[in-house]
């Protein structure tokens, strides 16, 4: 005979003192036997024996007489296995609702498993994306006037890493192409202000509100202005999506969000300025790149400069990278927008998707350009405004 | 061993002596005095996995002290106390199961075993934790309470509010409900109570550590 038949439960009687204790419990071929410690012995029929789950655990399976003067108790896994194998007909009937009531718990009890584990799920990978989205709807209620207020005190108050260069030649220039490239960004009232840096820097950076900066470092490693165009509608399209609000909401967290949506902004403003300040150079989310790469190509086709323009001046980013040593000269656009072969291929993957439209030149002589940054004083006079 | 519980029900101690040979177990923290003779042993009750468990769910400490009078012939006395005032109350188990509320717990004999058992969700909602301790064996084991402790006898339904449950045999279940209405459960400020069913004995304490923080809280500038 295969089975356990002997289990660790307990009996209550009037008999014991105290009215119950712990027994060692057989289960017999016609009887239910029950032996305390001090010796007692309890035997139950099962002819007339009644049958009850309950206990601290739901499981313990409760079987008495009728006159309730003898319960014995188990909860031993096992028990009521042995009970319905050894028991036979005589508790067939009264064990079937028991084991309804077993099918029932263990169901419940892996349900409420199941929803914790998809709580659990749910928290660890969907309140993150939510944060997210909330962060992304939010920032969509708040007005474009923000962007331009915490643009302007940004750009006012952070340190350029450089003197602003007035130079009617490279003003003209970098001024030709965000006038061909602004009418095409698809932001309605925007309006963008570049202003020329002179620093050994390959880098451009655009803040809120379409203040942006290039340096002339960037400027001379260019070889024709569709380069820098490509570059400075990336930055544009940063501005179109606004993803500097986005990135200052993140880093300010729910409560600056809901502080931008009813229009508190006062906070907000002197925080986002610093904010904006540090993370102008920074780069953003691979994300938020990917997007300001694929509304680059869409303005620069709309604006009949060839998107693969924007791809040259990434190649020679990657051909600076590989040279330069660490150096003020190494291409800080680059580093902050990594991946660039990745980055490469997708462009050149967009622009098959695009509309033929004929290209048209910049009205830019970028010979004049690049002499007049070659000619640049030793030492630059600060320019006043 | 004999063991005496003086100054109940406000600051009850347990007060043993200890025979040669003998040891009692109890919870770290809580010898008052003893004599300067009983060795006292640290280790890890029931082993390491248990004894985390005990930590981090039952409430109690990682560590369990033993007690020991050597063998030289002389009796040992030793004072257990606990550290909020209450009643302190002995309860023997004949190879019975007992249930103790997290931090209940202040000494046992040898043949007891200490474990950390499910509570179920009920009881956490109804303020008793996730988990609880599991006293079995053969022996005495000493509950400590916060106020006085009395027990009942249950032998169908009884309702105990958070807090107040301090022991039970695991003959009974625990179910959370309402006190009452849901208009009258939050204003009567009962709330949650759990309701105890099945047949067996509970102990409760008269007070609620929960009740007195709250009150605190309430009083607090």
């Amino acid at each position: 005979m295969a089975g356990k038949k002997q289990f660790e439960g307990g009996v209550f009687a009037e008999s014991i003192a105290g009215g119950r204790s712990g027994a060692r419990v057989d289960v017999l071929a016609d009887s239910l036997r029950a032996e305390t410690p001090a010796g007692e012995v309890f035997d139950l029929s099962y002819a007339n024996m009644e049958l009850e789950l309950g206990g601290a655990s739901g499981r313990m399976l409760f079987c008495r007489n009728p006159a309730r003067s003898v319960t014995i108790f188990c909860e031993e896994r096992g028990f009521i296995f042995a009970l319905t194998s050894l028991a036979g007909q005589h508790i067939q009937d009264k064990m079937a609702p028991v084991r309804g009531q077993l099918r029932g718990l263990i169901l419940r009890r892996a349900g409420i498993a199941a929803l914790l584990a998809t709580m659990f799920a749910l928290l660890y990978f969907g309140v993150p994306p939510l944060i997210r989205w909330s962060l992304e709807a939010a920032v969509v209620r708040v007005p474009y006037s923000l962007d331009e207020k915490l643009g302007a005190a940004a750009i006012n108050n952070m340190d350029l890493g450089g003197p602003e260069l007035h130079d009617a030649v490279l003003t003209h220039a970098v001024e030709t192409i965000v006038a061909r490239l602004a009418p095409h960004v698809g932001l309605k009232d925007a309006t963008f202000h570049v202003r020329v840096v002179r620093r050994d820097t390959i880098n451009a950076f655009a803040l809120p509100g379409g203040y942006m900066v290039v340096y002339t470092g960037l400027l001379a490693d260019a070889s024709q202005p569709e380069q820098v165009a490509g570059v400075l509608a990336h930055e544009m399209a940063h501005v179109v999506h606004r993803h500097g609000i986005q990135r200052i909401a993140q880093s300010l967290g729910i409560v600056a969000t809901v502080q931008l949506m009813f229009g508190d902004i006062g906070g907000i403003l002197a925080v986002g300025k610093e904010l904006l300040g540090i993370a102008a150079v920074n780069h953003y989310s691979r994300a938020a790149e990917n997007q300001a790469d694929a509304t680059a190509v869409r303005i620069l086709n709309e604006a009949a400069i060839s998107p693969l323009a924007l791809a040259e001046f990434f190649k020679i980013m990657q051909k600076d990278e590989n040279t330069q040593t660490i150096t003020a000269t190494m291409p800080e656009w680059a580093s902050t927008h990594p991946d660039l072969n990745a980055r490469i291929n997708a462009i050149t993957d967009a622009m098959r998707g695009l509309p033929a439209t004929p290209v048209e030149p910049l009205a830019v002589n970028w010979k004049t350009v690049q002499e007049t940054l070659h000619n640049l004083p030793e030492t630059p006079p600060t320019h006043a405004n | 061993m004999q063991t005496e519980i003086r100054h109940k029900p406000s600051f009850a101690a347990v007060f043993c002596t200890l025979a040669p040979g003998e040891t009692i177990f109890a919870e770290t923290d809580a010898m008052a005095s003893m004599s300067g003779h009983i060795r006292l042993r640290t280790h890890l009750f029931g082993g390491l996995v248990h004894a985390l468990l005990r930590r981090l769910f039952g409430g109690e400490s990682l560590f369990i002290n033993a007690f020991n009078c050597p063998g030289d012939g002389r009796p040992g006395e030793l004072v257990l106390s606990q550290p909020v005032p209450g009643d302190i109350q002995e309860v023997p188990l004949r190879g019975t199961i007992l249930y103790v509320q997290p931090g209940a717990f202040i000494a046992c004999t040898q043949g007891i075993t200490l474990g950390v058992g499910w509570a179920g969700f009920a009881s956490w909602f109804g303020g008793d934790g996730l988990f609880r301790l599991k006293v079995s064996g053969q022996g005495s084991v000493w509950i400590g309470a916060y106020g006085g402790i009395f027990s009942r006898k249950v032998a169908g339904e009884y309702i105990v509010d958070t807090g107040h449950l301090l022991a039970y045999e695991p003959t009974i279940s625990i179910g959370v409900a309402l006190s009452a209405g849901i208009f009258s459960s939050f204003f009567s400020g009962e709330g949650f109570v759990s309701k105890l069913r099945g047949e067996g004995q509970v102990y409760l304490q008269s007070r609620s550590i929960s009740g007195l923080a709250a009150w605190t809280n309430a009083h607090l500038g």
